[in-house]
């Protein structure tokens, strides 16, 4: 599903330059749950940045389903992202004035989708993430755990094969967090690919296989 | 849809200060907007005529010592005479004012107001209005019938047709009412209210509405076959000069005449005055304008940061730069659409002020044209408002979106708040300067004394009555003195040409005074240089004149003092020589924006003895003192001598006051753009300092913790504004000062800002932007450093 030959990300100002990510090079099966570990600023979130194409590497070679895919423009970087990969941040990342209900379709607006059959597939997600009751909510008025799970309802509504997650579970509660963590090894159990980046020990124990992550190099991989 | 619900949704957020938004973007454009309306009035007088562009003015251009002069009159035959002369003149038409503001009384004995001109029977033909009731060419060919406006006509009661008219200077004299036309839009050159056929014009005056030479108190006007050129016509112009006018006797007397075609469409928009107000307009409109919307951009942009999680999340689901341009383009479109119903509501609500400020109502400013303008305007505007937002949000990376971005590149910001504060430095001294000018022309000594002056004007009345008014008046204790003049030194006087005898040559035209009495110089305390005032012993002939009459006369003719000499003066030729007994000296006469600065004659006419000949209907009270008894005690008088006139006396400060009104007007057009601009400033300058600090939290905790003062923080922010600001406010001023000396071309004498003043303004403007930080700045000043960090 990824392959990632190489890769390097470099920062630079106009007096420092920073080298985010040096020369890695891993793989991700498909239906395969990665957690990406490491201390701060040791390059996780960068590697999920260019993993989600939301960035590109300064050098080195990212297939995404076998397509070379680290070197796009930003317009062929959104319409290759587009119902491919959905995103799980720690801050929710929900829009403040959409409801519940509109943040989970925004990813089927932006793939056209008919509105009979947006409206079918939220409110299948919605109950599925035990959520439907509050469809017409917006975020300020959920709880933590309810606005990780509408984040989680947007990211699968388009069905992406890929989900890539920043810490889901930093601001969650323990008993939330498990719930989150319970949903995403669902969805793992379901097919969905998910690469997920962590502090957390507990969290990774839910992954196949964990990547840690030092001074932006792979220093180990373990198969759990 | 789906963009219009959120942005609506949106303007409920907190932290996106959408009220100051709207608010400042109303205000700005309603005033923005008014004055562009205004300058396309102003710009568009006359063009609600058909065909106007082919419609011209025949002006008279008169070389008098190889100095060329354009008048906008001619004589009474020389319109028609184009058109039976002149091939490629389709139409002529000519009239002459007879009142302007005029009373007259209806059958019912109703005093009702209005402009009146006698115009002959093609009138319509070249300005057509359409008609409510009536033939306007066959009114207009039929002696004492006349055509009123549809306003009138309402004033007047139903069915008016067949009614008579009389005006009040002109007692006896009944008009019957044939046709009733549409009134004339606000933006025409020439307003009037009834026009009476010229048919009638001997039973008003002496008729001279066919003679090809003098008597040039006509307008004419013509309408040219399609394709042809004024350029075109001068050799045909001149073949009907030299059949019909002695230019041989005009050239011996040097004089050169000749006709001009002036085009309808540039009478008012190319006046010299309309092009430097309207000019001072634009720009004040446009920096407002500019103003307004890079004020909406500070505070959008300032806010981004917040927008720009929302729109990652959207381009992290596919969100194209469309999808984001036309997200932003909702939200805009919505705040500009409240923005201008709350600009209507403002311009509504505060009508009649802007009308009286404006001189004219929103309806007519509003017209279809000036409507297209604003459209062109507000779309540019709204485009500039969308694509800033949109491509800075587009610049943003999109990883760098989901770490603890918190701040936006400053120099955009700045660079908005360096052109706000230039705007609002440029329409603050602009307005100072605007007003010293002002202040000076109202107050400005013009070389007589009018504090205690009151006065009436008395046309129509016969002079027995005038006569037994003066002695009444005089006996008054409140009253000092008294005077009958023909005109006041207020008006633009009427032209003649003085001669000397033995020499068939015209020397100069003068600004004819025409006649007072013997108390006018005293009641004036106009003081004599030479010579002596007028007196009982002296006839119509004895004239006083002024400096500039005297110094012309020594140039021209070598007299070393012109008392006891003797002078012809045209229109009074047949009276004899006029005999200079004394010399004043120089007078302003008009205003400064149209001062009369031609050598000025005054001649003697003892108001007991010659009061009826010479229409001296201006009936001047010195009061001992200007106040309400004074000033009450003889409007009573009036009252109780002239029952059935409803006139009472204006003093004489007043209407020097009035007389700059449109300065006036002009001046507070520009402090209310000045004041919206500051406002808007500031509110952006506000934005931008809180923001400031909400971003700076933590590094005024850290400066306090090592060691930092109040002081210290404020003087940081206020500094880092003060960068800004005074390159801004230095810009501000040198504008102004060249835009305001354009504007001052109006008037014959100019006080213009002086280094120091402009200093002083800029100053001012820069303590209160700095007083804004301060107060702005001192809350967050004031926070415990410790709950700073723990925020953080």
């Amino acid at each position: 599903m990824i392959k990632i030959n190489e890769l390097k990300k470099v920062f630079r100002t106009e007096e420092v330059e920073t080298i985010a990510l040096n020369n890695i090079s891993m793989e991700v099966k498909e239906g395969e749950f990665v957690a990406v570990m490491g201390p701060s600023g040791c390059g996780k979130s960068t590697l999920l940045n260019i993993l989600g194409l939301l960035d590109n590497p300064t050098s080195g070679e990212y297939y995404l389903d076998s397509k070379e895919v680290g070197h796009l423009k930003e317009k062929e970087r959104t319409q290759t992202r587009k119902g491919k990969i959905g995103f799980v941040f720690q801050s929710f990342n929900l829009i403040e004035e959409m409801t519940v209900y509109e943040n989970v379709e925004l990813p089927l607006t932006y793939l056209k989708v008919k509105p009979s059959e947006r409206k079918r597939r939220v409110e299948e997600v919605l109950r599925r993430m035990n959520i439907s009751h509050r469809a017409g909510h917006f975020p300020n008025q959920l709880s933590g755990g309810q606005q990780q799970r509408v984040a989680i309802a947007r990211a699968v509504i388009a069905n992406p094969k890929l989900i890539l997650a920043d810490e889901p579970t930093g601001n969650l509660d323990s008993k939330n967090g498990k719930d989150v963590m319970d949903l995403l090894t669902e969805l793992n159990r379901e097919g969905t690919t998910i690469v997920m980046v962590t502090h957390s020990q507990h969290d990774a124990s839910f992954a196949h296989r964990i990547v840690n992550l030092f001074d932006g190099q792979i220093v180990t991989e373990v198969q759990m | 849809m789906n963009n219009l619900k959120l942005a609506y949704r949106n303007l409920f957020r907190k932290k996106q200060n959408n009220l100051i938004k709207i608010l400042s973007l109303g205000m700005g454009l309603a005033v923005g907007l008014v004055l562009l309306s205004k300058v396309s009035f102003e710009r568009n007088y006359d063009d609600f005529y058909p065909e106007n562009d082919r419609i011209y003015r025949i002006e008279s251009r008169v070389i008098r010592n190889d100095e060329p002069k354009d008048y906008g009159n001619v004589s009474g035959a020389i319109a028609p005479g184009m058109k039976a002369e002149v091939p490629g003149v389709e139409s002529a038409t000519r009239f002459t004012g007879l009142e302007y503001d005029g009373v007259f009384y209806t059958q019912e004995k109703n005093r009702v107001k209005g402009n009146i001109i006698m115009a002959d029977e093609y009138f319509f033909d070249i300005f057509p209005r359409p008609m409510v009731a009536g033939n306007a060419k066959e009114t207009l060919s039929r002696s004492m019938y006349a055509l009123i406006s549809h306003s009138l006509a309402k004033k007047m009661g139903r069915d008016v047709e067949g009614k008579v008219i009389i005006p009040e200077s002109y007692p006896g004299k009944e008009i019957t009412i044939g046709g009733v036309f549409e009134d004339i839009p606000e933006n025409s050159h020439n307003r009037y209210d009834v026009i009476i056929s010229m048919a009638s014009i001997s039973q008003f005056m002496w008729d001279g509405s066919n003679n090809w030479t003098g008597n040039d108190r006509y307008q004419g006007f013509v309408k040219l076959a399609p394709g042809i050129t004024p350029e075109s016509l001068a050799p045909a112009i001149r073949q009907m000069q030299e059949k019909n006018q002695p230019l041989e006797e005009m050239r011996s007397s040097g004089v050169e005449l000749s006709y001009t075609l002036a085009p309808l469409t540039t009478l008012h928009s190319g006046s010299k005055t309309v092009k430097n107000s309207t000019l001072v307009l634009s720009i004040i409109a446009f920096s407002l304008l500019l103003t307004t919307v890079l004020n909406y951009l500070l505070i959008v942009i300032t806010a981004l940061v917040q927008r720009s999680k929302e729109v990652a999340v959207n381009k992290c689901y596919g969100a194209t730069r469309w999808h984001i341009t036309k997200l932003i383009a909702t939200e805009t479109l919505l705040h500009f659409l409240l923005a201008l119903l709350l600009a209507g509501l403002l311009l509504f609500s505060f009508r009649n002020t802007v009308e009286e400020i404006l001189g004219a109502s929103l309806l007519s400013l509003f017209s279809t044209k000036a409507l297209f303008l604003l459209s062109v305007t507000l779309v540019v505007l709204f485009i500039v408002s969308v694509v800033m937002p949109a491509a800075t949000l587009q610049r943003i990376p999109l990883a760098t979106v989901f770490r603890n971005n918190k701040r936006l590149k400053q120099h955009w910001k700045l660079m908005l708040l360096f052109v706000q504060f230039g705007a609002a430095a440029f329409l603050l001294t602009l307005t100072g300067v605007v007003s010293k000018q002002y202040h000076f022309m109202v107050n400005d000594h013009p070389g007589y004394d009018y504090s205690n002056v009151a006065y009436i004007t008395l046309s129509g009345v016969d002079s027995t009555r005038k006569q037994t008014l003066g002695i009444e008046l005089e006996n008054l204790p409140e009253v000092e003195m008294i005077s009958f003049a023909t005109t006041l030194p207020l008006y633009y006087m009427s032209g003649n040409n003085v001669f000397v005898e033995g020499n068939e040559q015209e020397l100069f035209n003068i600004a004819d005074m025409y006649y007072a009495d013997e108390n006018f110089l005293p009641l004036m305390n106009i003081p004599l240089l030479a010579g002596k005032n007028f007196s009982e012993s002296d006839d119509v002939r004895s004239a006083v004149v002024t400096e500039v009459f005297r110094d012309r006369m020594k140039t021209m003719v070598g007299w070393e003092d012109v008392i006891g000499k003797e002078v012809s003066i045209t229109e009074r030729n047949n009276r004899g020589l006029s005999h200079i007994v004394g010399v004043i000296p120089n007078i302003r006469i008009s205003s400064f924006g149209n001062q009369d600065t031609r050598p000025a004659v005054l001649h003697f006419s003892a108001h007991r003895r010659d009061i009826l000949h010479y229409f001296q209907d201006f009936l001047l009270v010195k009061l001992k003192k200007m106040d309400t008894e004074g000033m009450a005690a003889i409007n009573e008088t009036i009252r109780q001598l002239l029952p059935e006139r409803d006139i009472s006396f204006v003093p004489y400060a007043d209407s020097v006051v009035r007389s700059y009104d449109k300065d006036r007007l002009f001046r507070n057009t520009i402090l209310i753009g000045a004041l919206i601009t500051l406002l808007i400033s500031l509110i952006g300058l506000i934005g931008y300092v809180n923001n400031e600090m909400s971003y700076r939290t933590a590094e005024i905790a850290i400066r306090k913790i090592n060691g930092a003062t109040l002081f210290d923080i404020l003087k940081l922010f206020a500094t880092n504004i003060l960068y800004i600001a005074l390159p801004a406010v230095g810009v501000g001023c040198i504008v102004s000062h060249f835009v305001s000396a354009g504007w001052m071309d109006n008037f014959s004498e100019k006080w213009g800002f002086a280094f120091g003043e402009y200093l002083i303004c800029g100053l001012l403007l820069l303590i209160i932007i700095e007083v804004a930080v301060v107060i702005n700045c001192m809350k967050a000043a004031h926070q415990n450093p410790v709950d700073s960090l723990k925020k953080e």
